[in-house]
């Protein structure tokens, strides 16, 4: 009995003698004593305060108790910034804060070299710089954290004691491991599979051809597939272990189901292949940005920046916000007052009809900013004062049958005397002479002649005419006139009916967005992406930009600040390339990154005299990441097969829209087919359950990582993620945490794979230096972060004490020099490192601009050819419907008739793909998602909120919840993605003779991808696919609802 | 003239509210506030006849209010107010009889299933007695939450208060609240009454 | 009021209050009837309500010993109820209520002393066994049966008989204003509150007494019988039964027109009992079988004569004034705050559980008060020998 408890009583005695008296006198002392007690302050279960900020004086008194770090989040894709505050007796995170000097965290950020305890005040009330260095982590990264403690983490690794995806694991050793799955054998031989498995040894292998009769296909390496997460400022790791170390192409992020199309549409329009730069809208100097899709609030990367600058630039700045969307997301402010919702509820996929429709009024109504897509150099545009310029007055070979059809024409072909170039120099450091520019050629304006692009300061626009090439006379067309007229392919009413939108509609918002001149931009991902024709939708969208001019303009279109010098060469360290490197050879198993018509299939049948169209299974030749068609190519053997899967920060067979169906979650299941599959993984995840062995990791608090920012940000970025936490995982002889990095450096270390080891990493004098930890590896990346430009300060004493950093990195210490270590330190105490506020602008134009021209037309683009048809494709943005890889559309093969609605997903507000599910603080939010449809087309079919329905798609059926809406659009339906889970939490296992049980909350909800549509054009089982720009279709989906 | 006496207040400027409920999972956290209550919320609304419909969201917690209901009703005192205006509850002295939540018009309260007490929103007065800021102000992604003494005229939040029109919850219940909205739409903050039943018959 | 709105998210906030509140209304509200009848005779001197004085008084502890039960119960923090008696809030109702429940049943217990010392003292002398040790003990030695002695007593009654009619009163108006108090909640928030639940004590307490009597007279009494006197009595409270009911059901209906007409939150409450889903607990069961059909019976020649009638009639007022507690306790906090959908309620098991032990232990009291205490008079001795 405690003292409290003991006072109860008394009191309780106490008070039964006094009954009736109620005058507190007589009360005995101890209970007064009690009542002295109270009021409570302090709320006895809330987190202690980390500091002390006098409101008066600023004064700072840290809790000794707790330690705040600098860090970065993983909550979601967006590597915001995060402030950890950890309880320094017990190690454990309490609380997770944003980080004041990043970008992602607030608005505006700190310059960079503000003292660390200065940063603090950002906590307090004191000068209110609480509110205005505010810095926030969203409802992700305030609970993330959970999933560190999460009760059934996998810290050791196992291996499969049953059939796969059986769910009876073993724990092995760490040696065991690394053992069996690089040295192979009869692994499963005491669960009677005979089968004599090859290990990463054996397939490793550069020099064998994996088919011997059809050498061209690449080694047998090659059939080491690895599918990773995207850019989390691990994966560069991982990419140089898999594509330089091991030596296969096959390494994949999961672009491809994540904005695919997106992407490779900006690469287009960019014309920019290896560094993969992407754009947003700059919405704080924006009048006007149109959402489509991608409504700020509501997903979108980077999730938090997104939100916060929209939400600040409607309410300070006065930007308007559109949102064409099917679903009505967060994200729009619309006054009380207003009577007209900004709203534009589109018709799934059409994006493209509506933006092309746009370009078409633009055109018809002289609204595109002439002024600027006729200079045809950048001298002509810097004289204009566009901070930008285009290729739209380049003149393009459209000769049918000629063989340059789709190229610009060069002035060579024509016979323009050429200007003498200057001698290429190799520079001294080794690195290649820039390849010269073309000699493109445009129409001068003044003169009306073909003139070199580089002798016009202004040319024409439009134009389409015969040109004597080689002494016949060819079909020519300027960039821009091939968008004209892809623009007039269809009227307006052609337009109207594809969107669902009136005519009236469409002009209406033609109008709004040029008015706005280049304070008008656009914004979109994955709705308009997803969808089988999401390249040319992306592209049409992006479009809209270049018509207006905003490219590089306060208020436009921005690439992003981008980073730093990191995972890269670098002032310190050479992280791109080391000596022995390997070059993956031959194709990539996902039919991806190369021509059809370069392939052995191409060849042997051309050779053999037949037609080579179409190709066994579709290529995308301009994609990468088609993450999606690795297992569909796996069991059509096409172009072959694979030995070793391995899967690290993924969930393939969730995520994957059309995929995961019998047929496939049979073939996986069958360990013939793919021999062995290795999964690194935090949990056993919905795919991680179907592996051979599970290799333990470090959760991203346990984690190092150098990522950027993906877009959004005007100024550079580089987060420093460090493990703020000791890892929970399981140690390795060496005493390194297990982890996928410790994982690869032991492989690596066993095959004596180049560019791991002593040796493993080439310092900036190339010297070699060791790769031998994870720390090995980051920080050296940390360090040319820190060198980069003009160096950071080193380190004060002060913020070194407060920090505790030297001691918490000790036992990494050999890392770096000593020199190193007082930047990298400056870093880390600051979580990255960021480039300062005000360089987000120069004047009116941004500050990082991209560099290069834009690409109306793209040649590389307009010569590729469909693998199926045969054809070239359009060199510019063009309204296509969403088809099969037959070039049936969508519609035509599943009509309205049949199939009245079309179902789309959207991102969860509170998981992240499938990720974050077993968050409790986040499972507190929301158990289970519904199917969300319009009010009117409830009342139709009877349905009403919280009544069970079903899905009835080409593919499948699923059984959930209703939710009726106002605003989900008219034949939509929603469904928000992250939920319905068969693994993660929902199903048992078990290890050795423990037994996990399955917790029936965690697996509730309905997961379209299950039923999304595939492309019965396709031999074989195979999602929808944009065979452009390499989306995994998810938003196209035809289907029927019935009220169970 | 002396120097008025501190008044905690809040203004939520919806405009920036982007609805992401980061304030809802920091105060969780902060609190340790356990499944299934919640001292804020975020409302969120559609109105509108398609497809004129606009979405609008509405930030809760306990108003703090200077006339307030809770306060009266508490039968042994533990609801009190601070010096600063804050309503608080002494969990060691609540019976947790519920009065109060019967009695407080914006559902603000609850009971604490763990501590088998009364709870809401204390303005994290435990932070804000050190010079802090309430967890879903610090966390708040779109700016909206703003906190600080209204009584000190240079403070951000007394100046939203007076260059912006402002509403409060249910002004006619004269509770007095002191977390003000920007923004607001005053035909939608309450309750709805029109298809209580839905889902019902 | 905008009507084109949906409601995406937001928290539900399940009824606080529930059925253990409720039944404890119901308590107060039988307890509160009970003495004002029993005040009748003594307070107000009408002769013919003389006789169940007693039941009255008994009734009235038994039940306000039982009914704070409930109140504790429902306690998140039951072992801190004491606090109630010393952290006082001058604004709060229930910091009144709470003296107010201590004090009236104090005042009804020494009330109802003075009422039965006669007999204690007679039975004490005149009584053998067990009963004679335990009137002994009853009447703490207050032996004095003289003339003078016993009109003291009949004035001691009489005085806190009248100190006891406003207590009851209190006691039970309190408990409806507790709710009326309460601003936020439009179905509580009327002057009329009070009155109503006074009324509607008045009813069941006049029920509950004609069944306990009936019960009491027949199987209890020394006479085990319902003489014609105690019968032509029974069907005298059943009449005033009858103008109990007339005034309840009068302040209801001008409640529910104010209610009708009231803001929107009132409105809709008024809606959701007249035509909504609580129509049947409030139209059907507190309405209809609680006072339209007793009031029917009771007014019936032919069936206001028959015992049987006017117990069938009672338990009906019963049923339905338990209805009309849940409707207005539970049904008061349906009616959102900031919500587009009632409040949900689900009785806790565990407060079900007490209500059904709370009441055996009730209907125990008041068997063993009924069998041992003489409240019609002292039994004949060959009673005695049965003990
Ligand atoms: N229907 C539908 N499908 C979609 C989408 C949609 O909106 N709708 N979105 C698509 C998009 S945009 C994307 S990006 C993809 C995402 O799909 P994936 O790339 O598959 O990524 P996640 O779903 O986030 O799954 C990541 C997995 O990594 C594991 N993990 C988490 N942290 C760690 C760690 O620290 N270490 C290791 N080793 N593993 C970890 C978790 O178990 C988790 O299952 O989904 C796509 N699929
Ligand atoms: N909360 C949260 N935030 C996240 C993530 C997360 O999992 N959760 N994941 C992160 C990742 S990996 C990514 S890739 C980004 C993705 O960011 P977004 O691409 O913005 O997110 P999605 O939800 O996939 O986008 C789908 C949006 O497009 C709409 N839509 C569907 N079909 C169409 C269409 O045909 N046309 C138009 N115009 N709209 C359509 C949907 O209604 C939805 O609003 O979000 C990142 N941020
Ligand atoms: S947006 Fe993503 S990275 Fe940023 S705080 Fe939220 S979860 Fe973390
Ligand atoms: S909002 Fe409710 S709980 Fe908060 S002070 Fe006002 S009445 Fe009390
Ligand atoms: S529940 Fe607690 S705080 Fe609320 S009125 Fe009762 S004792 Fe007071
Ligand atoms: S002020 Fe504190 S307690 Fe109140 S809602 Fe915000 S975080 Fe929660
Ligand atoms: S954290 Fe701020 S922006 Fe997000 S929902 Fe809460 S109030 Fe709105
Ligand atoms: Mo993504």
């Amino acid at each position: 009995m405690n003292r409290r408890d003991f006072i109860k009583s008394v009191a309780t005695v106490g008070t039964i003698s006094a009954l009736g008296l109620g005058l507190e006198q007589f009360i005995p002392t101890a209970l007064g004593d009690e009542k002295m007690a109270s009021p409570t302050p302090y709320d006895h279960d809330a987190l202690p305060v980390e500091l002390r900020i006098d409101p008066k004086t600023g004064k700072v008194d840290l809790n000794p108790d707790i330690a705040l770090k600098n860090s970065v989040c993983l909550g979601c894709w967006s590597n915001c910034g995060n402030r950890v505050k950890v309880d320094k007796k017990t190690g454990k995170i309490l609380r997770v804060l944003g980080n004041p000097y990043h970008p992602s965290n607030a608005e505006p950020h700190l310059p960079y070299n503000t003292p660390l305890t200065d940063s603090l005040k950002s906590l307090g009330q004191y000068q209110d710089l609480g509110i205005t260095q505010r810095a926030t982590v969203c409802q992700r990264g305030n609970s993330a954290y959970q999933i560190v403690y999460d009760p059934n983490r996998i810290l050791t690794p196992l291996k499969r004691a049953g059939k796969r995806g059986e769910g009876k694991w073993k724990p092995i050793t760490w040696e065991q491991a690394i053992q069996e799955t690089v040295e192979g054998g009869q692994l499963f031989k005491e669960l009677g599979e005979e089968q004599v498995i090859e290990g990463l040894r054996q397939v490793r292998d550069l020099n064998t051809p994996l088919n011997p009769e059809e050498p061209g296909w690449g080694p047998k390496a090659n059939q080491f597939v690895f599918i990773g997460g995207r850019d989390d400022g691990r994966t560069e790791f991982a990419n140089r272990f898999v594509t330089k170390s091991f030596g296969s192409p096959n390494f994949y992020g999961h672009g491809g189901t994540c904005g695919g199309s997106r992407r490779i549409a900006f690469l287009s329009f960019l014309d920019t292949w290896d560094k993969k730069p992407h754009m947003k809208a700059d919405y704080m100097g924006s009048e006007l940005v149109m959402f489509f899709g991608n409504a700020p609030g509501q997903a979108g990367a980077p999730f938090q920046p997104m939100a916060r600058k929209s939400a600040l630039a409607q309410a300070d700045n006065g930007m308007k916000a559109i949102l064409v969307d099917p679903v009505l997301q967060n994200g729009m402010y619309t006054s009380p007052e207003s009577s007209e919702s900004s709203w534009v509820p589109i018709l799934p996929g059409s994006d493209g009809a509506l933006a092309m429709a746009m370009a078409r009024w633009a055109f018809e109504q002289k609204k595109i900013n002439e002024a600027f897509l006729s200079a045809p150099n950048k001298e002509a545009a810097t004289k204009r004062k566009n901070p930008s310029w285009t290729n739209a007055t380049y003149l393009v070979i459209q000769e049918t049958g000629h063989p340059d059809f789709g190229k610009f024409l060069r002035a060579e072909q024509i016979g323009l005397g050429l200007p003498v170039a200057p001698a290429a120099t190799t520079p001294a450091n080794g690195t290649p002479a820039p390849a010269p520019t073309p000699n493109y050629v445009v129409i001068d304006k003044v003169s009306g002649k073909p003139t070199l692009y580089n002798q016009s300061e202004e040319a024409t626009l439009y134009y389409s005419g015969k040109l004597s090439v080689g002494g016949s006379d060819v079909l020519v067309k300027t960039s821009l006139q091939l968008f004209l007229e892809e623009a007039n392919r269809y009227t307006f009413d052609q337009y109207a009916e594809a969107t669902g939108l009136s005519k009236n509609k469409i002009f209406a918002l033609a109008k709004e967005f040029f008015q706005h001149g280049t304070k008008a931009a656009t914004d979109h991902h994955g709705g308009v992406a997803m969808h089988a024709n999401g390249f040319y939708s992306s592209l049409a969208v992006i479009m809209l930009n270049a018509l207006v001019g905003n490219i590089n303009r306060k208020g436009g279109s921005t690439k992003s600040g981008g980073g730093y010098v990191a995972i890269d060469k670098g002032k310190r360290y050479d992280l791109l390339s080391f000596p022995g490197m390997a070059k993956p050879q031959g194709f990539k198993i996902s039919r991806e990154g190369r021509r059809y018509e370069d392939t052995p299939e191409f060849k042997k049948k051309k050779a053999a005299g037949q037609n080579p169209y179409p190709a066994t299974l579709p290529w995308s030749p301009i994609a990468d990441s088609l993450v999606g068609n690795v297992i569909p190519s796996m069991m059509a053997g096409y172009p072959y097969n694979a030995k070793i899967l391995m899967m690290w920060m993924t969930n393939p067979f969730y995520s994957t829209p059309g995929l995961f169906q019998k047929d496939v979650e049979n073939y996986v299941k069958e360990p013939k087919n793919i021999p062995l599959i290795i999964s690194v993984d935090v949990l056993m995840g919905d795919s991680s359950m179907y592996a051979d062995y599970i290799i333990p990791d470090t959760t991203f608090y346990e984690s190092w990582g150098v990522p950027t920012v993906w877009n959004l940000i005007l100024t550079k970025v580089n987060g420093a993620r460090r493990p703020v936490v000791q890892p929970l995982t399981g140690k390795t002889k060496d005493g390194q945490p297990m982890s996928f990095e410790a994982y690869c450096i032991e492989v690596g270390k066993r095959l004596n794979l180049p560019g791991i080891g002593e040796k493993g990493i080439p310092n900036a004098q190339g010297e070699p230096t060791p790769l031998n930890t994870r720390e090995d590896f980051f920080l050296k990346a940390l360090a040319n972060v820190a060198f980069d430009e003009t160096p950071v300060a080193n380190i004060s004493a002060d913020e070194l004490k407060l920090t505790g950093l030297n001691q918490d990195l000790n036992y990494t210490a050999s890392s770096l020099t000593p020199e190193e270590w007082q930047k990298v330190y400056y870093v880390l105490a600051r979580g990255g490192r960021f480039e300062d506020y005000d360089k987000r602008y120069d004047g009116d134009v941004l500050h990082n601009k991209f560099p290069k021209i834009l690409a109306i037309y793209n040649e590389k683009l307009g010569t590729t050819r469909h693998s199926f048809s045969g054809e070239y494709l359009p060199g510019t943005a063009c309204w296509q419907p969403p088809a099969l890889a037959d070039g049936r559309t969508v519609d035509e093969v599943y009509p309205n008739s049949q199939w009245p609605f079309h179902i789309i997903s959207y991102k969860p507000r509170y998981r992240t793909g499938s990720y974050l599910s077993n968050v409790p603080l986040l499972q507190d939010m929301a158990k289970t998602n519904a199917i969300e449809i319009n009010l009117a087309d409830a009342e139709k079919l009877g349905i009403q909120d919280g009544h069970s329905v079903k899905l009835i798609t080409p593919t499948g059926e699923a059984i959930g919840t209703a939710k009726v809406r106002r605003g989900v659009r008219q034949g939509t339906i929603a469904v928000e993605y992250g939920f319905g889970h068969w693994a993660a939490g929902a199903k048992s296992y078990s290890i050795g003779s423990k037994n996990v049980p399955a917790d029936s909350t965690l697996g509730q909800g309905v997961l379209v991808n299950l039923i999304s549509l595939r492309d019965p054009s396709l031999k074989s089982p195979h999602p929808l696919t944009d065979l452009v720009g390499g989306s995994t279709d998810r938003n196209t989906t035809k289907a029927r609802l019935v009220k169970l | 003239m002396t120097e008025k006496k501190r008044r905690w207040a809040m203004v939520i400027d919806l405009r920036k509210c982007v609805g992401c409920n980061a304030c809802t999972v920091s105060c969780k956290i902060e609190n340790n506030v356990p499944e299934g209550v919640y001292r804020t919320w975020v409302k969120e609304i559609e109105k509108g006849d398609y497809p004129q419909v606009t979405r609008f969201r509405l930030p809760r917690l306990c108003n703090h209010c200077d006339n307030a209901p809770c306060l009266a009703a508490c039968p042994v005192q533990a609801t009190y107010r601070t010096e600063d205006g804050a309503i608080l509850i002494d969990y060691d002295h609540c019976i947790g009889c519920k009065y109060c939540m019967a009695a407080c018009p914006y559902d603000a309260r609850f009971i604490n299933p763990v501590r088998k007490t009364a709870e809401k929103c204390t303005f994290c007065y435990h932070r804000v007695e050190e010079g802090l800021l309430p967890a879903c102000v610090t966390t708040c992604v779109g700016g909206a939450r703003v906190f600080g003494n209204i009584n000190d005229p240079e403070s951000l939040v007394a100046k939203l208060v007076a260059n912006n029109p402002v509403q409060v919850l249910k002004p006619e219940m004269n509770t007095q609240p002191y977390v003000f909205y920007i923004g607001a739409d005053q035909n939608i903050m309450g309750a709805r009454y029109d298809n209580l039943e839905k889902g019902e018959q | 009021m905008v009507s084109n709105v949906t409601y995406l998210a937001n928290v539900v906030h399940p009824v606080q209050l529930g059925i253990l509140i409720s039944i404890y209304f119901f308590y107060t509200g039988l307890s509160a009837g009970s003495f004002v009848l029993s005040s009748l005779g003594t307070v107000f001197g009408i002769q013919k309500y003389k006789p169940i004085a007693k039941a009255g008084v008994i009734m009235a502890v038994a039940l306000l010993a039982i009914a704070p039960l409930h109140l504790i119960g429902d306690l998140e923090q039951p072992q801190r109820f004491y606090t109630l008696f010393f952290r006082l809030n001058p604004h709060s109702a229930i910091s009144y209520g709470t003296f107010l429940l201590t004090l009236y049943p104090l005042n009804s217990l020494i009330y109802g002393w003075f009422l039965f010392r006669r007999d204690f003292a007679t039975g004490a002398q005149e009584l053998t066994g067990f009963r004679r040790v335990l009137y002994k003990f009853l009447s703490f030695g207050k032996m004095d049966l003289s003339k003078a002695a016993l009109a003291k007593d009949a004035k001691i009654a009489k005085f806190l008989g009248t100190l006891g009619v406003p207590l009851a009163l209190m006691v039970h108006g309190y408990t409806g204003f507790i709710l009326a108090d309460i601003q936020a909640r439009a179905l509580w928030h009327t002057g009329l509150m009070p009155l109503i639940f006074l009324m509607s004590a008045m009813v069941s307490g006049t029920g509950l007494l004609i069944l306990v009597l009936m019960f009491s007279q027949r199987f209890l009494s020394p006479e085990r019988t319902i003489t014609p006197e105690r019968k032509s009595l029974l069907l005298d409270i059943a009449q005033l039964m009858m103008w109990f009911i007339v005034v309840d059901a009068t302040l209801m209906v001008i409640d529910f027109i104010m209610l009708y007409f009231d803001n929107v939150a009132g409105h809709a409450a008024a809606k959701l009992f007249l035509y909504g889903s609580h129509r049947t607990m409030f139209l059907g069961v507190e309405v209809g079988l609680g006072l339209l059909i007793p009031f029917i019976i009771t007014l019936l020649p032919k069936t206001r004569k028959s015992l049987g009638w006017i117990g069938f009639a009672s338990v009906l007022t019963l049923i339905g004034v338990i209805a009309m507690r849940i409707n207005f306790v539970i049904g008061g906090q349906q009616i959102p705050l900031s919500a587009d959908t009632l409040n949900p309620y689900t009785a806790d098991p565990k407060h079900l559980i007490m209500i059904g032990i709370f009441a055996l232990l009730e209907i125990t009291i008041l068997y063993l008060a009924f069998r041992f205490l003489p409240v019609y008079g002292l039994p004949k001795e060959k009673v005695q020998t049965e003990l």
